[in-house]
């Protein structure tokens, strides 16, 4: 991996949408029965994993528990919060202001990041927008996904990439995946703080990490529970993560980040591929304050089509929602 | 199906006489399997089909996003697994033509009636209508799908520099093993796997949904390559979910108990080990794994067979 004074651009792997057919379903019910010719947003929800196979993408899973507040997020599982935007017409869908909705969500996000809230509570971090035309005639979904990230701090370097077996030996790593169940127990949080001090490792609270930051006995990684499989590169939720650092920690200039993958594969569990980053904020000089007033940065995040353009896209569900193409191809 | 409806509940255990079980037992190794293998969590699945039979929030079990790297005809002959599932006093090898029970499982039943019940609710007749009226302008079937290229905003939206392109990437320096296909891309097909209890046959059922790499549904002729050519048309079938509104691939429950039965005295090696009910699961995924060798979910726990 490139080692230099300056590092390599860090780069984050973006989510990749993957909807249910059952999805498609609940939002037709609720097309017809709740929301009828009401454009309004809606609050969905959806999920993600840090425990995905090899060179599978890092997915946003929605199902037909997307639109019930109550559902439970399957085990091993991280939740995002999503707005959807039920549009009546293909016009109104392509004329939608999608700039202006992807920074509303932002918004949403930045406003937590200043309250504190994420701090609290880190998977305030992940959100979504939803754009969406169903048009039950034909069982034709267009659908366009963004996962809003904050461009801040603007860029920054990763100057070191080893994965967890390079960090750690193997009886480490046994350490940590133990202190790591032990912080969790029920609930995986999306992010926290690893603390490592006289050769014990422990997991904290994302919140706690300026206090055991100032231990100079000890050395403290951020981590994050990250839904990239690639061998190089962190997946998206390190970036408001970054964000929320560069705001509540104006002047921190390198940190060391943990890309938490807990993969299980024959029966055993299995975290050595997690990566280690060493990781340079460029951080101007002084430190910006962010007050309550400062605007929110730039958002990025629409998902790009199969040729990596961006494109809404659409599915087809003819074959298996459609009554008369049911009844043709009948077993 | 209308039979499994009026099925009584098997109460009495029996699973090594008859490679059956009751739903309570079926609970207790669904249990065991979520907690042997997380990838694998109970879902309660759509309201309206809920069985009375188990708790609503333990109804069938999933695990999601399982890859399949290789397509079925590229992997070797898995003799050593086919031969665990056949039965030499069986004209059939083992395995039925699932035809023949189509009247039994009501497979027409489709979703599509859930659909028309949707839009004629004689309750709320005005969304179906105001929508259809919505929609009037492209009401012409033969009319041409909308050019997505029409609704690309390359232009406007912005991007920048720190957003990675997996298949970019994947292209110059994977090492996974996956299919190349022209271009150069990794294709690797995901599988969400379900395992429902069928009261009927008094025994799981497995539940296949295929997505292709970008997470488009495969059609009944991709799946089929994923399927042990020897068990694809006479095994797997394609029906209502138990649970979901949707139409998925099936691993006809029809002989499941015949060779659970004779699975679960191979493991217990003639009476030598005692095999309790809650492995059930994982012995089951393992023999299923004989119809879908390309799709590498988790079933964990070695034993013997």
């Amino acid at each position: 991996m490139a080692v230099s004074e300056e590092g390599a651009l860090l780069q984050f792997v973006p989510f990749s949408s993957a909807l249910d057919g059952s999805f498609w379903h609940a939002l037709t019910k609720n097309k017809l029965e709740v929301y009828r010719l009401d454009e309004a947003p809606r609050s969905v929800h959806g999920f993600y994993s840090n425990g995905y196979a090899e060179g599978l993408p890092s997915s946003m899973n929605l199902d037909m528990t997307a639109f019930d507040d109550d559902a439970v997020i399957p085990a091993l599982c991280f939740p995002s919060r999503g707005t959807l935007i039920p549009f009546n017409t293909l016009d109104a869908f392509k004329t939608s202001d999608k700039k202006q909705l992807l920074q509303q969500e932002a918004k949403k996000m930045w406003n937590d990041i200043q309250s504190g809230a994420a701090l609290r509570q880190p998977d305030l971090l992940s959100r979504f927008l939803l754009l969406c035309f169903a048009d039950l005639k034909k069982y034709h979904y267009y659908y366009w996904f963004a996962f809003p990230a904050l461009s801040l701090p603007e860029k920054c370097n990763v100057l070191e990439t080893k994965t967890l077996k390079q960090y750690y030996g193997s009886e480490k790593i046994l350490q940590l995946q133990q202190a790591h169940d032990t912080f969790c127990k029920d609930k995986v949080p999306p992010a926290f703080v690893i603390l490592e001090k006289s050769s014990t490792i422990s997991f904290h609270a994302l919140s706690e990490f300026e206090k055991l930051q100032n231990d100079q006995e000890a050395s403290v990684m951020l981590g994050f529970s990250d839904p990239s499989t690639m061998e190089a590169y962190a997946g998206w939720p390190l970036r408001n993560l970054l964000a929320l650092v560069t705001v509540i920690w104006a002047g921190l200039s390198e940190l060391t980040v943990l890309c938490y993958r807990n993969r299980v594969k024959d029966g055993r569990r299995e975290c050595s591929h997690s990566l280690v980053l060493r990781v340079r904020l460029s951080q101007s000089d002084p430190p910006t304050v962010f007050h309550v007033t400062t605007a929110c940065p730039r958002a990025v995040g629409w998902e790009k089509n199969e040729a990596q353009r961006l494109v809404p896209r659409m599915v087809d569900l003819s074959s298996s929602m459609d009554p008369s193409r049911l009844a043709e191809s009948a077993i | 199906g209308i039979a499994e409806k009026f099925t009584p509940t098997l109460k009495e255990s029996k699973f090594k006489e008859t490679g059956m079980l009751t739903a309570e037992e079926f609970l207790a190794a669904g249990d065991h399997l979520v907690h042997h293998c997380p990838t694998w969590h109970w879902a309660s699945g759509d309201s309206a089909k809920v069985k009375s039979y188990l708790p609503a929030d333990k109804q069938f079990l999933l695990t999601r996003n399982v890859p399949s790297y290789k397509r079925c005809k590229q992997m070797e002959y898995m003799e050593e697994q086919e031969k665990i599932i056949e039965d030499e006093n069986d004209p059939d090898g083992g395995w039925v033509d699932t035809h023949h029970y189509q009247s039994l499982d009501q497979s027409t039943a489709s979703v599509g009636d859930a659909m028309a019940d949707l839009s004629l609710d004689s309750e709320k007749p005005t969304a179906a209508v105001d929508i259809a009226e919505i929609n009037d302008d492209d009401d012409d079937d033969d009319e041409p799908a909308v050019d997505m290229d029409d609704l690309e905003e390359n232009e406007m939206l912005e991007e920048d520099e720190l957003t990675v392109d997996p298949r970019a990437l994947a292209k110059k320096d994977s090492k996974s093993e996956g299919v190349e296909s022209d271009t150069g891309i990794i294709q690797t097909r995901t599988y969400d796997l379900n395992i429902t209890y069928d009261n009927y046959y008094r025994t799981p059922r497995l539940w296949l949904k295929g997505y292709d790499e970008n997470r488009v549904p495969l059609s009944v002729e991709q799946m089929y390559e994923d399927f042990s050519q020897d068990h694809a048309k006479k095994t797997v079938t394609f029906e209502n979910h138990q649970h979901l509104p949707e139409h998925m691939a099936s691993v006809h429950p029809c002989r499941h108990a015949e060779v659970m039965k004779k699975l679960i005295q191979t493991v217990e090696g003639g009476g030598e080990k005692e095999l309790h009910v809650h492995l059930y699961l994982l012995i089951f995924l393992k023999f299923v794994q004989a119809v879908i060798p390309t799709i590498e979910y988790d079933y964990t726990q070695h034993f013997h067979m």
